[in-house]
């Protein structure tokens, strides 16, 4: 009897058919709608997140202190021009420099200053202009060398902040016999530099100059009067490492060709391995397995070498540095227990359009490619390093034993680069190191 | 469970795909878990829907082999369906294991499906012997 009721006539079958049909399209819309809820609620948990220590702290106010010789010896770079009379390359840098230092919104706090003699004279921004742009008449006798970067650095709070020296860099001592100990007159005299690990980036560029030279090596004639012939000056930035990063990349961004940096070490960049959410198929990963885990990455490079890239903020490396021909020749990878490199022609500046255009490459300025091809350990800690380079070869070519007859070089400017060369350990420690754990997918 | 379903999953589509993408940390953090424990619900729902509302509760006659069978399909199309959809709106991409792990959810869901209908059938008052007599 009960039995019955299923063997019904074909409408009560199809009738039954349908309300099945309907029963499942219910429950498939009902699913669909849960599945849809919880969007994006999680969508950034794939991505690695930078180590703590990349997650940019509040970065130390950028306090500056614009230092500028003004003795006999630097009135030829200052020529009172006037309409018919350009600008001499320094008068047009200072300028420029001095004019971005007191309007940058990156600098807390500035303060000028003259090096008439060992101790500096501050003096309005409005003042240092004038001199700039030969305004003034009368010049002191000027200071040596040493005890003018003695007295920089001896200021108040000099080890906090950032100290520009602009001057010709001319070691002429009253004691002859000081030339033998020049490179340690120059290391002691910025013992600071030592002490702290403070940095040392060097500007160096030619400018017409008008007036009295006076050489440091005083035969056949003490002193010369040029007319335009071109003579070097230098801009030094003295100060802690990641402030003297930030000021040359951010306010000393028109700086001349010839740059030397000691000690120079930036901020731990923001850094991770790109892997999801990129639209470009040249950045996703490839070969083996390889997947973002707990803060670092898990792959597998047994079968296959494991290629992805990574994103890397370089913005407060100076502008040499920051290109791609330079990176790849000096990026280093370090694998322990395992074998990793940057792949040939893979560093490259992001495009404007990239950054914005793909929320996961925003934060960074490069991206480079590596390739991990061998994990013996269960876990490895992979390090991109970018070392300092040494003193670069042009500072050779900029020195001379002799400087009695003007050129496009400084005396013993090799010896006092010695000085600062010598206040650090060498090898010169790492510009910056970023790291990235590793795990074996078995 | 958590730990089961990753097993489980992974195992399943390395048999089709041993190569992980680049996004398999948010399958084994969180994919695997959620569509693992959406799929194993709704074969739940389904086998108490078809026992005990159609079967005991309501006297719809849906007690053949055949109805059994349509909401088994039905079953391993929600899993095929949930894999895809909670995957996307996860943040997976579109990829081939993605593909596979909708092949094998469809065969887990009707694998649960199948399970809980042995576990369940013999408390139906009219689908006692869908799809089979016994075991219990």
């Amino acid at each position: 009897m009960l039995i019955s009721v299923s063997v019904g006539p074909p409408a009560s079958r199809l009738f039954h058919c349908l309300r099945l049909a309907g029963v499942l399209l219910g429950s498939i819309s009902l699913l669909s709608s849960c599945g849809s809820e919880p969007a994006d609620t999680k969508s950034g948990s794939t991505g690695v997140k930078a180590p703590p220590a990349a997650a940019a702290p509040e970065a130390a106010p950028l306090r500056v202190n614009v230092f500028l010789e003004y003795s006999g010896g630097m009135k030829g770079f200052v020529p009172r021009g006037g309409a018919d009379k350009p600008a001499t390359e320094f008068q047009q840098r200072i300028g420029a420099l001095i004019t971005e230092t007191q309007v940058s919104g990156v600098i807390a706090d500035r303060k000028y200053y003259l090096c008439e003699n060992a101790a500096p004279r501050a003096v309005p921004f409005q003042q240092l202009r004038d001199v700039v742009q030969g305004e003034v008449n009368q010049a002191a006798l000027g200071t040596e060398l040493p005890q003018m970067l003695e007295g920089i650095l001896n200021m108040p709070q000099a080890t906090q902040q950032v100290s520009v020296v602009i001057s010709d860099f001319i070691y002429g001592p009253a004691r002859k016999s000081d030339f033998s100990q020049l490179p340690n007159l120059i290391r002691t005299s910025i013992a600071p530099v030592s002490q702290k690990q403070l940095a040392v980036a060097v500007f160096g560029e030619t400018s017409r100059f008008y007036g009295t030279y006076h050489p440091a090596v005083k035969t056949p004639v003490a002193k010369r009067t040029l007319n335009g012939e071109k003579v070097p000056y230098y801009v030094w930035v003295i100060g802690p490492p990641a402030l003297v990063a930030r000021y040359t990349a951010e306010v000393f961004k028109n700086a001349p060709a010839q740059q030397a940096f000691f000690g120079l070490k930036t901020d731990t960049p923001a850094f991770a391995p790109l892997l999801t959410k990129l639209t470009d198929p040249k950045l996703k990963s490839s070969g083996g397995t390889v997947y973002a885990e707990n803060n670092g990455l898990t792959l597998n490079p047994s079968d296959d070498p494991v290629d992805f890239s990574v994103g890397v903020n370089l913005q407060e490396l100076p502008a040499a540095w920051q290109k791609p021909a330079f990176l790849a020749q000096h990026m280093r990878v370090r694998l322990p227990n395992g074998a990793a490199s940057v792949l040939p022609n893979s560093v490259r500046l992001l495009t404007d359009d990239e950054r914005s255009g793909q929320p996961v490459l925003a934060p960074y300025t490069h991206v480079m490619r590596l390739r991990v091809s061998k994990l013996a350990a269960p876990t490895a800690t992979l390090s991109l390093t970018l070392p300092a380079p040494e003193t670069p070869e042009w500072v050779a070519a900029w020195s001379t034993t002799n400087d009695n007859t003007p050129a496009p070089r400084t005396f013993g400017l090799d010896q006092i680069l010695a000085g600062v060369r010598q206040s650090y350990p060498s090898p010169l420690p790492a510009v910056f190191t970023v790291q990235l754990s590793l795990k074996n997918d078995k | 469970m958590q730990t089961f379903f990753t097993s489980l999953y992974s195992a399943l589509i390395s048999i089709f795909q041993s190569q992980r993408p680049a996004d398999y940390g948010l399958y084994k953090t969180d994919l695997f878990s959620l569509v693992g424990w959406s799929t194993l619900g709704v074969a739940l729902l389904l086998v108490v829907v078809f026992y005990y509302v159609f079967n005991s509760a309501l006297r719809t006659g849906m007690f053949r082999t055949t109805h059994w069978v349509l909401t088994l399909a039905l079953a391993a199309g929600l899993g095929t369906l949930l894999a895809n959809t909670l995957s996307k709106s996860h943040g997976a991409e579109g990829s081939s294991y993605l593909g596979y792990f909708m092949v094998v959810n469809l065969l887990v869901a009707a694998l649960w499906f199948l399970l809980f209908s042995v576990l369940f059938k013999r408390w139906s008052t009219y689908a006692r012997t869908t799809p089979f007599v016994g075991p219990f």
